[in-house]
């Protein structure tokens, strides 16, 4: 069963002489429940790709379906909503809430959306990523690591769909990037999650189920 | 129905006291009020104050019903198995946020349909594959014992058949062992015992299995690791997979090499890294050597049958663990092993 | 559709975010605080003026009743009480008028005591209190001057009185308060005791006559209600009054006055969006990036809204009650010199609770707008949309350096040119801020004290009559406090060079059927565009009812003045003759009169070869002139509200009416001698009990001080305080711009910048921005002012101005930017230089 299909999907930045194709032409269909991994150079579309797919970003071309829903159709109000419905990020860079502490961080999508959340599961959630005694500290207060763990729990929590990692051990040592990695790979398996996950590292590709390549804004079989 | 009860009195007394209210309010106007334009207009403010009130709660009223009749036509659809139809799935309402998630329990619960039609589908390809692995031995076996059946044939070709068979019949043996392994692996139904448990023991128990081999080829093990180094798994089949890789590992290393074990305790992991002094595996492979039934070409001239990395990832991931494999070509590779402290 | 309830994330994130950026937010309240006491000050200050002038009316009218009705009967009263448009009544039983002679044409009323009234007419015992016993009497300081009562308590006071029947009695009493009452003209009451009226008059209270104060409901058309409440209870034939201040000419008039006071708010607002629009703007980059984040969690718009209204909110909230304060701190000191002539003070008397409202609307207003005009533009937009835009605005690489060398001007340069709207906001703020300051100032300086003494007082020293005093007391001949004597004295000190006589007397006149209509025509003609003349005069309703007496019976009210020496001089350089030829050696014959009617152009006057008939002697009218009789001290009767001036030699208005007190006296003197006869005048004016009013020279000098003074002060105040918003938000770009590339600096640190190397870059690069301001400010001020400053000066059109071109406020402005163009990069350099290299470099930004 496909979760997200994406066809011909294009994307230009720029105008004129100076414009670049991000995408040029996309077509994919990704399967529910399965871990993706994009791998490719950077400045290859990647992060255009994922972007697109969230909802982050308009195409110029070309549609993305996700879950049964074609994002073109929606204003940006209705894709905040679907961000924070269907859609779990993991960045790079983390992008913790600075003025909000560790548990209401991971709760913010919930509480974005005006729901409780389901008690059980967020312990559950926070025993699989060891952040029980983390809860009350804000996101400086946390390692690299920790604040990324912080992260995947916020795109957890809400059960989405998909759950897109654009590069999530970018900013991490070796040793605490594979802690991570281990453990949002166990989240996804343990709740059955899809996970598309950019990376340039063939080592941690390797645990994907499926690798796509992207090579200036084409797929690359 | 005491409940409702209450709420049937309660709404006649609301009632009432509107009256008494308003009554009330007619009196105090009429008394103390001289200025007759002032008392009607005071009469009219006071009915639009009660009409808005009225149209509020009628409004909410019409919003509550219609919430119910949107979220009865999701779970109509729902329930007869169609995809339901949403005008704006993604709305920031009420209405929107309750579908969302009776479509979510929805897909949920059809994940467990979706699961058992692959398990079906799992086994089936199970059965061709087994079905085609087993083909070659066994038809070599009926091959040699017709001809043993058939010719006279001397004692010492005799002899020399019958080892042959007994290889074929250990090929077959080994490959039922992997086969019946594989299908408990992918069906779900061995058991794992986890427990918090010393992990050289475990190693030493894998490393049993390989030394022998590892001895005729005069490859040197040697292994690194703390015995207060306990992790959470399952010993005999952690043995199991570790001896996998281990096999593996003696097997494309050439006479005279080394492999080696180490194990270090991490964070939220312990890692235990299998390197070996082989052929190594090419970057782009990284990720098929996991695959079932799946070889190298460079591979081909040692015998296999492509399981024994399939079964070490299985048994690993099952355990809540991972595996992963650096490598440089023609320089050894790396394997490490993941298991949750 | 059930809208979702999920605004409760948006409160904690404009909590957390106080906690997190305090100095930002710090630097919000302090400037949100100043922007809500000035407009606190400038609400507070306009409702102050505008009731003052109401106020004022009332002091004029003598009663904050709207309608006064008198001669009642207590029957009628209570009749006229019971109406329902009425809200309620104040009233007295008056026994009788006072009728002394000394009291003039003064009507004082012996009246039983009622606090409440007593307090409508303003006229409640400021030194003593009430009677309380039989016996006792409180009167007001004019009634006391006239009947010669010392002033002390317990003093004898003897009064002649007549009753309502024409009876005269003469009573006996003792003192027991005063009060120094504005309202004298009209309603002045002398207080007695119930028990002692009862023991004066038979028949009290019936037969006493029942004054009566009526407030409305509806304070509109008074005249109008007035009589229907007549009508409508059938009481005829009696005397009613109705306020001034409720006189909806007068009532405009007072708003128009306050006007001007209300502008400032305007340029509040402006500057005060410019102030919170750039802080807020100097953290945009950061703010967007924040924003973005939220968004890619699934933050809808409307959350974002909601975010940022609480966040406004909250500011305006934590910055309204020291606004307040500040504002009413202001106002306080402020007001009692703009608001002048009460004995209360205004900063307090007019206190109400709508200009703090209203300021703190406003003031929420302007920080909502500053919020949500850069929130408008990002908000649809795209979270990646958004990142992409700030990563976009990358400075082109212009002049790229060929040898590749950096030195720390470089470096300093490139940060210059670094964020340049953030850079421009400030400079706007600061220029818009400086360059009303330099008006408000040129026009400050601009106001002439010479001019102003030379207009105001032509004459050294002006001694007046204690009657006529002030500009709201009504001269009142009988009282003589200047007596021959005083003149004599004055005449007799060597430093008086001269001593000129005014006096003057009101007369009734009849018009000839020709000047009667004469003077009709000309009042009926045009003022301007929409009205007549006549038309002009409403809010004045007394000289509109003695326009439409002459008009009807063409008798009218003539003021003649005796002028000699100096007011002669003054009359003759002043008053521009309509008619006829003004020749002071025939005016001095004693066989002339001048006529005095208003405007230069037309004659509304007898004109010149006319008779008049003054003190039963025909005259023949030697000139008509346009008559300023702005040298007359206190204020002609009501009545004579219209009237015409006749200007005549000392010689013969002594001949016409004879034993006609002096008003007041023009002296001149030899400057050296100023001090010693300043002396002498004031111990003379100690030394007599009659009451006169003396203006100095230096009183003068005074005066203008403080009138220029007031004439800015508001203006100043708001444009100082702008000035220091606009120069807080330069020193926030500086810490700001700064403070974002601490990781900057620790990369430079780490590739072996020294720290002195990193001060004087950050020192290099402050002074940079603050040469850049200095280079746009000072030519583009100058400019401005040079030329612009003229033309609106022009436009002002006062008299006692002349123009004075000065940049002192761009002088101490300059000094302040470079003050913190030093300090602020020393001050950041602390904060930049905490933590080590390592540890700065990985803030995520």
């Amino acid at each position: 069963m496909e979760i997200v299909t994406v066809h011909q999907l294009k994307k230009y930045f720029g105008k004129g002489e100076a414009q670049v194709k991000a995408l040029d032409g996309i077509d994919l269909s990704i399967e529910k429940g399965k871990f993706t991994a994009i791998i490719g150079a950077s400045g290859s579309g990647k992060t255009t790709l994922l972007n697109m797919i969230g909802g982050l970003d308009t195409p110029d071309e070309g549609e993305v379906i996700v879950d049964g829903v074609n994002l073109a159709g929606l204003k940006e109000k209705e894709l905040a909503v679907f961000r924070r419905r269907k859609a779990g990020f993991v960045y790079q860079n983390f992008n913790l809430v600075p003025t909000l502490t560790v548990k209401e961080n991971i709760l913010f999508p919930l509480s974005l959306a005006g729901s409780t959340p389901d008690q059980r599961f967020f312990a559950d959630v926070m025993r699989q990523l060891r952040l029980e005694n983390r809860l009350n500290a804000y996101p400086h207060e946390l390692s690299g690591g920790g604040q990324q763990r912080a992260a995947i729990a916020r795109a957890l929590i809400a059960r989405p769909a998909i759950l897109l990692a654009d590069e999530p051990t970018g900013n991490l040592d070796v040793k605490s990037g594979q802690n991570v990695l281990g453990l949002l790979k166990l989240s996804v398996e343990t709740y059955h999650q899809t996970l598309i996950m950019i990376t340039h590292n063939l080592e941690i590709a390797q645990m994907a189920d499926r690798v796509l390549r992207i090579e200036d804004g084409r797929l690359k079989a | 129905m005491k409940k409702h009860e209450t709420l049937k009195t309660l709404k006649i007394l609301m009632v009432l006291a509107a009256v008494v209210l308003f009554s009330l309010l007619c009196r105090l106007l009429w008394v103390y009020v001289p200025r007759s334009s002032v008392r009607y207009s005071l009469l009219a403010v006071t009915g639009g104050i009660f009409v808005l009130a009225g149209l509020g709660i009628w409004f909410w009223q019409r919003q509550v019903f219609h919430f119910a009749d949107e979220i009865c036509d999701t779970l109509d659809a729902l329930i007869s198995g169609r995809q339901p139809e949403m005008e704006r799935p993604f709305e920031d309402s009420v209405t929107a946020r309750l579908q969302g998630k009776l479509l979510q329990y929805y897909d949920i619960m059809n994940e467990g349909k979706v699961q058992s039609q692959r398990d079906k589908q799992t086994i089936q390809e199970l059965v061709s594959d087994i079905s085609h692995q087993v083909k070659t031995p066994v038809a070599n076996l009926q091959m040699f014992t017709g001809i043993l059946k058939q010719h006279q044939l001397t004692e010492e070709k005799r002899a020399e058949f019958l080892e042959t068979m007994a290889s074929q019949i250990n090929k077959l043996d080994f490959l039922m062992q992997s086969l019946i392994k594989m299908s408990r692996l992918e069906t779900g139904t061995f058991v794992l015992h986890m427990e918090e448990a010393p992990l050289d023991k475990t190693i030493a128990q894998a490393i049993s299995t390989v030394w022998a081999k590892a001895d005729q080829k005069n490859i040197q093990l040697s292994v690194e690791c703390a015995s207060s180094i306990t992790a959470q798994h399952d010993p005999k089949w952690t043995a199991e997979a570790l001896g996998n890789i281990l096999d593996n590992g003696v097997k494309y290393t050439p006479e005279g090499g080394s492999i080696c074990v180490s194990v270090r305790p991490w964070q939220f992991y312990t890692r235990i890294d299998i390197s070996d002094t082989g052929i190594g595996i090419h970057e782009e492979h990284y990720h098929d050597i996991f695959q079932r039934f799946y070889r190298a070409q460079e591979t081909a001239a040692e015998e296999g049958v492509g399981l024994g990395l399939y079964l070490a990832n299985g048994i690993i991931t099952r355990q809540k663990g991972y595996i992963s494999v650096k490598s440089n070509d023609g320089e050894g590779s790396t394997f490490s092993v993941y298991l949750l402290s | 559709m059930l809208a979702n309830n999920n605004l409760k994330i948006c409160h904690t994130l404009a909590w957390r975010d106080f906690e997190f950026h305090k100095v930002k937010n710090l630097l919000l309240v302090l400037a949100i605080v100043l922007i809500t006491g000035l407009y606190t000050f400038t609400f507070l200050l306009g409702s102050a003026v505008e009731n003052g002038f109401l106020l004022n009316y009332k002091y004029q009218y003598g009663s904050t009743s709207h309608i006064l009705y008198h001669g009642l009967t207590a029957h009628q009263a209570d009749k006229l009480a019971q109406h329902p448009y009425v809200k309620s009544t104040v009233r007295i039983s008056a026994l009788g008028q006072l009728s002394d002679e000394m009291m003039g044409v003064r009507s004082v009323k012996l009246a039983v005591t009622d606090q409440d009234y007593a307090e409508s007419i303003l006229s409640v015992p400021t030194t003593g209190r009430l009677p309380e016993k039989a016996g006792e009497i409180a009167l007001d300081e004019f009634t006391m001057d006239s009947l010669g009562v010392l002033h002390e308590l317990g003093a004898p006071v003897s009064i002649q009185w007549t009753d309502s029947k024409g009876g005269r009695h003469s009573t006996d009493f003792t003192l027991c308060g005063w009060w120094a009452s504005p309202t004298n003209f009209t309603e002045a009451c002398a207080w007695v005791t119930a028990e002692c009226a009862a023991g004066l008059l038979t028949g009290y209270p019936d037969t006493a006559s029942v004054t009566m104060g009526v407030d409305l409901h509806q304070p509109k058309e008074l005249e109008q209600q007035a009589q229907q409440i007549m009508t409508d209870q059938g009481v005829n034939q009696v005397l009613y009054t109705t306020n001034l201040a409720y006189n909806e000419a007068r009532m405009e008039m007072a708003s128009q006055h306050a006007t001007p006071f209300y502008i400032p708010a305007l340029v509040v607002l402006l500057c005060g969006f410019l102030m919170i629009y750039s802080i807020i703007h100097v953290a945009m980059d950061q703010d967007s990036r924040f924003f973005a984040g939220l968004k890619t969690l699934g933050m809808t718009p409307r959350q974002i809204r909601w975010f940022l209204l609480e966040k406004a909110a909250l500011l305006s909230l934590i910055g309204l009650l020291p606004g307040w304060l500040m504002g009413f701190g202001i106002q306080y000191l402020v007001t009692p010199r703009i608001v002048t002539g009460m004995e209360q003070n205004p900063g307090t008397y007019f206190l109400s609770w709508e200009p703090f409202a209203l300021a703190a609307l406003s003031t929420f207003g302007t920080v909502l707008l500053a919020y949500f005009l850069p929130a408008a533009r990002t908000g649809a937009m795209m979270p990646t949309q958004m990142l992409r835009n700030l990563d976009g605005r990358v400075p082109r690489g212009r002049r790229r350096s060929g040898t590749g060398k950096v030195s720390v001007l470089r470096l300093a340069l490139r940060s210059l040119w670094r964020n340049k709207r953030r850079t421009l906001l400030s400079l706007l703020s600061l220029l818009f801020s400086l360059l009303l300051l330099c008006s408000t100032w040129i026009c400050y300086t601009s106001y002439d004290e010479g001019l102003y003494l030379n207009g105001m007082s032509p004459w050294d020293y002006t001694i007046e009559d204690g009657s006529a005093a002030s500009t709201v007391q009504r001269y009142n001949p009988n009282n003589r406090a200047i007596t021959e004597q005083i003149v004599g004295d004055l005449r007799g000190r060597s430093e008086v060079l001269e001593v000129s006589v005014l006096k003057s007397k009101e007369v009734v006149l009849t018009a000839s059927d020709e000047l009667r209509r004469r003077i009709v025509d000309f009042y009926n003609e045009p003022y301007d565009e929409t009205m007549t003349r006549r038309e002009s005069q409403a809010a004045y309703p007394d000289w509109c009812a003695g326009l439409d007496c002459l008009e009807q019976t063409g008798s009218y009210y003539g003021i003649v003045i005796a002028l000699e020496d100096a007011y002669l001089r003054y009359v003759l350089d002043n008053c521009p003759v309509t008619s006829g030829d003004f020749d002071a050696e025939q005016f001095a014959d004693g066989r002339y009169v001048v006529a005095a009617g208003a405007y230069t152009e037309g004659v509304s006057s007898p004109a010149a070869g006319e008779t008049v008939e003054l003190g039963g002697e025909q005259l023949t009218v030697l000139a008509s002139v346009m008559g300023d009789t702005s040298f007359l001290s206190g204020r002609n009767s009501l009545e004579s509200s219209f009237h015409l001036a006749y200007f005549v030699p000392l010689s013969l208005f002594d001949r016409l009416f004879p034993d006609e007190g002096i008003r007041q006296l023009a002296v001149n003197i030899d400057r050296s001698g100023q001090e010693e006869f300043e002396h002498y005048l004031s111990s003379y004016e100690q030394g007599v009990n009659r009451g006169i009013g003396v203006w100095m020279r230096s009183d003068y000098q005074e005066v203008f001080q403080s009138a220029r003074l007031n004439k800015c002060l508001p203006e100043l105040i708001v444009r100082i305080v702008l000035m220091i918003i606009g120069l807080l938000n330069f020193a926030n770009m500086l810490v700001t711009k700064t403070m974002v590339r601490k990781k900057e600096f620790a990369v430079y640190q780490s590739l072996g910048m020294t720290g002195r190397q990193l001060q004087w870059l950050l020192l290099t690069e402050g002074l940079l921005h603050g040469t850049l301001l200095i280079v746009i400010l000072l030519p583009v001020t100058f400019f401005v002012t040079w030329f612009g400053m003229p033309a609106v000066f022009s436009q002002l059109n006062t008299w006692c101005m002349t123009y004075h071109y000065t940049l002192a406020p761009l002088w101490a402005d300059l000094l302040f930017i470079l003050f913190l163009a030093v300090a602020v990069p020393l001050m950041c350099c602390r904060f930049i230089e905490k933590g080590s290299i390592t540890e700065r470099l990985r803030i995520v930004v």
